[in-house]
């Protein structure tokens, strides 16, 4: 069957209620924290109240005295297995260098000691009466004086990297890239004029709602079980394995519903310890974080510093581009490479034209919380300069930027070497755009906004308040070429329903609901047809996770290999009922209709048959995709924002985007994925930051002093599914999850330029920060 | 302390420490529809109805609201019902729910807000949503759904006048 | 078993003790037992009395089963708002006759919708958390309070007082504030990052004459605001309890309270219009509107944008008294 236009489609292209939509609204779903577990203990951390020093002793006497603790863990009894927590396939891009417990601590807030008790409380007041003797070492705070020789090393008690890459913890860099190609030098030389800055983003919290939480139990059969909010559950099972010696087939780890993840869940943080509690105690487990303890000791986005340099000629063309990066990753290396990498290679395809590029990067360790996988990954930061550069040169030369960047973007036909140069952990994947439509959303995107009456125009509202808007473009991926798989089987019941198995993790997004609509799509049966479960180790086959916006484009393209399977199953099951050749078939509404004489059986009927008729067997498939190249979405986002001349302060007004995602499976949880990201996108370039005491504590772990936006400080949003087809993609889908986190900062930064000529080179655009730039402009 | 509450209707006599927040007594309860996400009042996800109206159960001292009526996602619907409610109805529709861990709080806000305002503005949607913290869907189609279930509200309304009137 | 008010809530020895008291009566005794008034909780939850689940002993006596508390009542231009009203229910009852009243715009945006719906006017008086987005407008309307002892005493004082000198509330019971009903004529403002904040600083501006209230707490006499020193373009700031002289209406000045300065509030009176204000930084000491750094912002940066939202508040004032009187 052929590829067909979305008009054709019956299930894709609908804006499908989510699956589990029902009984998450009626409060049913079931999330981590709310399986009845009999019998359980509780496990509380103790962390360490200084960035950096050594453990010469635990006393836990005390501890262990009080009623209801039941054992705690430290360095001094449990595995020292060095492992890295990152969710990621094996072997993983990032350095081995985290131990569940280390002799050493690295930041505030790291890991010194698990309290088993009866109950949460006694743990805690447990974790309270331990007494760590320490040896104070030095710390390092500055990741831009992270490797200066006088900066204390954070690293070096064996960590090694498990693949290989330029890994050097003597210098404190966890990893390093050095790619490029043309000539970078004469490319400079060649240019009428040189723009060169810098931009920094900022540590930030994901702020799922739902804070990381971890459950393990032995199972009847005696399999230690793990119940988690993970968007990783084979990876989860693996690190547990290795890290506690336990056989992979002794394990079993099942994602419920998840209350959100952004990449915060796909960082195996919590299973390895409560596996441990279970194997140790023999009791079932439990550890859930605390707000505060999300904000300190689990992940956070990398902050980075980026240089940009653009050799430019007076006709606009960019002759030469080199991109410094560097990323600090707090006290342990994880996705220390790829974050980094993507920052190079999710941006510098956009303007494939440009004949010589120079992309290098280090990620550097300090004594401040830990870096981990966050929607944009290296994106965000990449964009955040990128769309400022242009917009200055573009500025500069007093050319259009809508204009400019319609005439410098990668098209369709067009590839870029970057592609093949900057992988993940290795090389790239060479590839040739197949779909782009940026043109339509960036012209699509300027009428939504209003562009040209209101670009320059400075418009002035009561009080001082003036207007301006200011735009970003940018792409992201489709999974991780050649190393993300997904994989499906399926199973049809008699009543003409099916069962879908899959590895897919769906945190939220409503990627159970849009891969049951690829296969209803197939087998031309309504979603409900599919029942759907996922992410089960011992019941779903592999999947890398949800990460990478991988899912709609690889387990998508693995159900609707697996889905087809069926099909032709299904087809030739009723080729014996009808007596007429498969390809005079064909699926309709849940049955198989004859092209010749139009006679129809249905799917129960042809089900009913496989099983207790003729050709007796279950009708079932399974199928794996690993995608050879991974198509960019696109985006165009726009923003009008109100800066306040007097204070600083400044106010999105709207906010346009016009994506390019391929075939939306389903619209309206696609308009969800780029909103989602636009807000997170918004509020992480306006008011949300870490920020820290001299000792690098971190001084506003709560939603109360961590500022996110909530209902009434959003502007008014708008978002353009531009229509496109991906020919690679599931249905013409591609990826849809990560790409609009991106453009929110560098498109509110240019606004603020447009509405009172200051550039802000630095997130979050605080108002002090921008009072500052304002009253420096007077000066 | 022992002491009996309403909740969704039904007397519960209930067991807790006299320190507990209605949050962790909700919870240890049975009551797991009800979440939590920061225990601190600052996320909105523990909302449940007090008297009808929305209070952060993680900043609420059971003891000071025992004999009251508590309100959960589970008070919305009948207990053998496996339907929804209109303003159920309207955010599964609307796309307002992602994830779902902060539905039930915010359900309940909406149910309550269009119980007293049934034609609210713009503004006093934001108003009455603005402590409940969303990541996944930015809030958009979160509006949408209240709007949506003031609709759905209203007919269903018109619908069970007709059905008195007959 | 401890004693409870309520036969049907029983509580354990070793435990939290909570009381019920169902009359205002049965307060004075609780009080000298040393138990805590507990109205919405939200401050009390939080602390280590709560937090702390092994710690044992104290007690709270909550005080939602006392009718006095929850009563609000208008007249002769006073506004009787009980302490156990929450900042919800303030704004609804004040709607219902001026939907403009600077306690409408303040408590309206306050912290969130269910916080709004547990705070008390009581428990936020009692603890005036520097965030507070009702001790600024309080200050400014010359609020008075009703109080109650343990040895069943009333007594009434201001709210200034009440803030400046904490041992005045020690041991008592907030019965219930009373502000001018009429305060329309106002300017709040409450320095945030996102909606769902606590102030960083909050602007309250009244025209001079809406503090001093007709007929105060108690029978007590008015107190108005000390007046300022005479002369045009001077600023009179007051920290402490205020002076004797009540001022009636003084025409064309402001009574401007910032919550959130070093010592907590300043509140100054201007006079006449919007360019008398200081702007200099030098004249800080003498306007007494210095900030502490928080949230990451600078106390200079803060006092500047005070400062912006004074003029502008007092702009807006000034304009609309002016379409006032060409009316």
């Amino acid at each position: 069957m052929a590829e067909k236009i979305s008009d054709d489609f019956n299930y894709v292209g609908k804006p499908v209620r989510k699956v589990d939509s029902l009984s998450l609204a009626r409060g049913e779903a079931r999330f981590t924290d709310d399986y009845d577990i009999q019998n359980e203990v509780y496990g509380v951390f103790l962390y360490s109240d200084i960035p950096h020093g050594r453990i010469r002793e635990i006393d836990t006497a005390e501890a262990l005295s009080i009623d209801g603790v039941i054992d705690i863990f430290h360095h001094g009894n449990t595995p020292n297995t060095l492992y890295t927590s990152a969710g990621q396939g094996y072997p993983e891009p990032s350095p081995y260098d985290t131990r569940l417990f280390d002799s050493v601590v690295r930041f505030v807030g790291d890991r010194v000691a698990l309290v088993v008790a009866e109950s949460e409380e006694v743990a805690r007041e447990a974790a309270g009466k331990i007494k760590v003797n320490y040896e104070e070492l030095p710390a390092v705070f500055d990741y831009e004086r992270a490797e200066e020789p006088d900066s204390p090393r954070i690293h070096a008690d064996g960590e090694f990297p498990k693949i290989p890459v330029a890994y050097l913890p003597e210098k404190n860099i966890a990893a390093k890239i050095d790619i490029g190609f043309g000539n970078i030098d004469e490319g400079f030389k060649e240019a009428d004029f040189i723009v060169e800055n810098t931009y920094r983003m900022q540590y930030a919290s994901h702020c799922a709602t739902e804070p990381h939480v971890a459950r393990a139990y032995y199972d009847d059969r005696g399999r230690l079980t793990i119940v988690t909010a993970t968007q990783v559950p084979f990876h989860a099972r693996r690190i547990v394995s290795m890290v506690l010696g336990i056989p992979i087939s002794s394990i079993r780890v099942i994602k419920p519903r998840i209350g959100g993840g952004f990449g915060g869940k796909q960082e195996v943080i919590l299973e390895p310890y409560v596996a441990l509690i279970t194997v140790r105690t023999g009791r079932a487990s439990r550890i859930k974080l605390s707000r505060k303890e999300v904000f300190v000791s689990s992940r956070t986005r990398h902050p980075m510093r980026v240089r940009l340099k653009t050799g430019v000629k007076k006709s606009g063309e960019i002759t030469a581009l080199e991109m410094d990066a560097l990323m600090n990753n707090g006290a342990y290396g994880s996705h220390a490479l790829t974050v980094l990498s993507n920052a190079g290679s999710k941006v510098l395809p956009l303007f494939n034209k440009i004949p010589s590029i120079r992309f290098r990067g280090e990620t550097v360790y300090t004594n401040l919380p830990v870096g981990g996988a966050y929607r944009g990954y290296g994106a965000t930061q990449g964009y955040f300069a990128f769309n400022q550069q242009i917009d200055i040169i573009t500025r500069k030369l007093g050319l259009d930027i809508i204009e400019y960047c319609k005439k410098w973007h990668i098209r369709e036909g067009e590839t870029s070497k970057i592609f093949e140069a900057l992988g993940e952990g290795k090389e790239g994947v060479s590839q040739v755009i197949k779909s782009c439509k940026l043109d339509e959303c960036i012209d699509r995107g300027a009428a939504e906004i209003g562009w040209y009456e209101k670009r320059g125009k400075r418009r002035k509202l009561d009080n001082g308040w003036v207007t301006g808007v200011g735009m970003a473009i940018g792409m992201q991926g489709s999974g991780i070429p050649l190393i993300d798989m997904g994989s499906a089987s399926i199973k049809m019941n008699e009543d003409g329903s099916f069962n879908l198995f899959i590895g897919a993790t769906d945190l939220g997004t409503g990627s159970d609901t849009i891969l049951a609509q690829i296969a209803a799509e197939v087998l031309q049966v309504p979603v409900d047809k599919m029942i759907v479960l996922s992410s089960d180790t011992d019941l779903t086959p592999f999947d890398v996770g949800a990460y990478a916006s991988s899912t709609t484009y690889v387990s998508g393209s693995a159900v609707k290999k697996c889905a087809e399977k069926i099909r032709k199953d299904i087809l030739e099951v009723a080729s014996q009922m009808l007596g007429e050749e498969v390809s005079g078939l064909k699926v309709k509404e849940g049955t198989v209709v004859s092209g010749k004489t139009g006679e129809s059986v249905s799917y129960s009927d042809i089900c009913t048959y496989s099983l207790y008729q003729g050709g007796q067997h279950q009708i079932q498939a399974e199928a794996s995709s690993v995608m050879p190249e991974s198509p960019p979405p696109f985006i165009a986002q726009f923003a009008e924002v109100a800066v306040d001349v007097e204070t600083g302060k400044v106010k999105p007004l709207r906010f346009v985007s016009a994506v390019d995602c391929g075939q939306a499976i389903n619209p309206v949880l696609a308009e969800g994925q780029v909103e989602g990201a636009v807000v997170n996108g918004i509020s992480y370039a306006l008011t949300e930051e870490y920020r820290f005491d001299k000792k690098g504590r971190m001084v506003n772990p709560s939603f109360g002093n961590y500022k996110i936006f909530t209902a009434p400080d959003i502007p008014e949003i708008k978002t353009i599914l531009v229509e496109s087809y991906e020919e690679t993609g599931p249905f013409g889908a591609k990826s849809v999850g990560e790409i609009a986190i991106n453009g929110p900062a560098p498109a509110i930064a240019n606004a603020i330029y447009d509405a009172v000529g200051v550039r802000l080179f630095e997130t979050p655009f605080t108002p002090e920060r921008v009072f500052k730039a304002l009253k420096s402009r007077e000066e | 302390m022992k002491a009996d509450f309403i909740i969704n209707g039904r007397r519960e006599s209930l067991e807790f420490d006299s320190r507990a927040t209605l949050l962790e007594v909700l919870r240890n309860s049975g009551h797991r529809e009800v979440k939590s996400g920061c225990e601190n009042g600052e996320c909105g996800v523990c909302t449940v109805l007090l008297d009808g109206i929305p209070v952060n159960s993680c900043m609420v001292l059971a003891a000071s609201v025992i004999g009251r009526e508590v309100t959960t996602i589970r008070g919305l619907t009948e207990d053998d019902d496996t339907g929804l409610s209109p303003v159920q109805e309207a955010f599964a529709e609307a796309g307002g729910i992602q994830c779902g861990f902060c539905t039930p709080a915010k359900v309940l806000v909406t149910y309550s807000l269009l119980s007293r305002n049934p034609q609210p503005s713009d503004e006093d949607i934001m108003n009455a949503l603005d402590g409940n913290i969303c990541r996944c869907t930015g809030y958009v189609k979160i509006l949408d759904s209240v709007k949506l279930a003031a609709e759905k509200l209203k007919a269903s309304g018109k619908e069970s006048r007709k059905e008195r009137g007959k | 078993m401890n004693k409870s008010t309520d036969p049907e809530i029983h509580i354990e020895r070793g435990e939290l003790s909570w009381r019920y008291p169902q009359k205002l009566s049965e307060v004075p005794e609780l009080l000298s037992e040393g138990y805590i008034p507990h109205g919405g909780g939200t401050t009390l939850v939080k602390t280590p009395l709560v937090k702390s689940k092994v710690k044992r002993g104290r007690g709270f006596f909550d005080l939602s089963r006392l009718k006095e508390l929850k009563a609000f009542s208008l007249s002769g231009g006073t506004c009787t708002i009980g302490a156990g009203l929450t900042y919800a229910e303030v704004v609804t009852n004040i709607s219902t006759f001026d939907i403009n009243h600077i306690l409408v715009k303040a408590l309206s945006r306050a912290a969130s919708n269910a916080l709004r719906n547990r705070i008390t006017i009581g428990g936020s008086i009692a603890t005036f958390p520097v965030w507070s987005d009702l001790a600024g407008p309080l200050i400014a309307l010359n609020s008075r309070l009703k109080l109650l002892d343990s040895s069943g005493k009333e007594s009434t004082c201001g709210i200034e007082e009440y803030f400046k000198d904490r041992s005045i509330g020690r041991n008592k019971l907030i019965l219930y504030a009373e502000v001018p009903a009429s305060a329309s004529v106002s300017y709040y403002y409450r320095e945030v990052r996102t909606r769902f904040d606590y102030p960083l600083f909050t602007v309250s501006i009244l025209p001079s004459g809406t503090g001093g209230m007709a007929k105060a707490a108690g029978g007590a006499e008015a107190t108005g605001i000390a007046k300022a020193a005479g002369s045009v373009g001077a600023t009179a700031a007051t920290s402490g309890p205020v002076g004797s002289e009540s001022t009636g209406d003084s025409a064309g000045s402001y009574i401007v309270v910032v919550t959130g300065t070093r010592g907590k509030y300043r509140k100054l009176q201007v006079a006449s219009s919007a360019s008398n204000l200081p702007k200099q930084p030098d004249e800080t000491e003498k306007t007494g509107l210095q900030f502490p750094d928080r949230q990451g912002m600078s106390g200079e940066y803060l006092e500047h944008v005070a400062r912006v939202q004074i003029r502008r508040g007092l702009e807006m004032l000034e304009k609309a008294a002016g379409q006032g009187r060409s009316k």
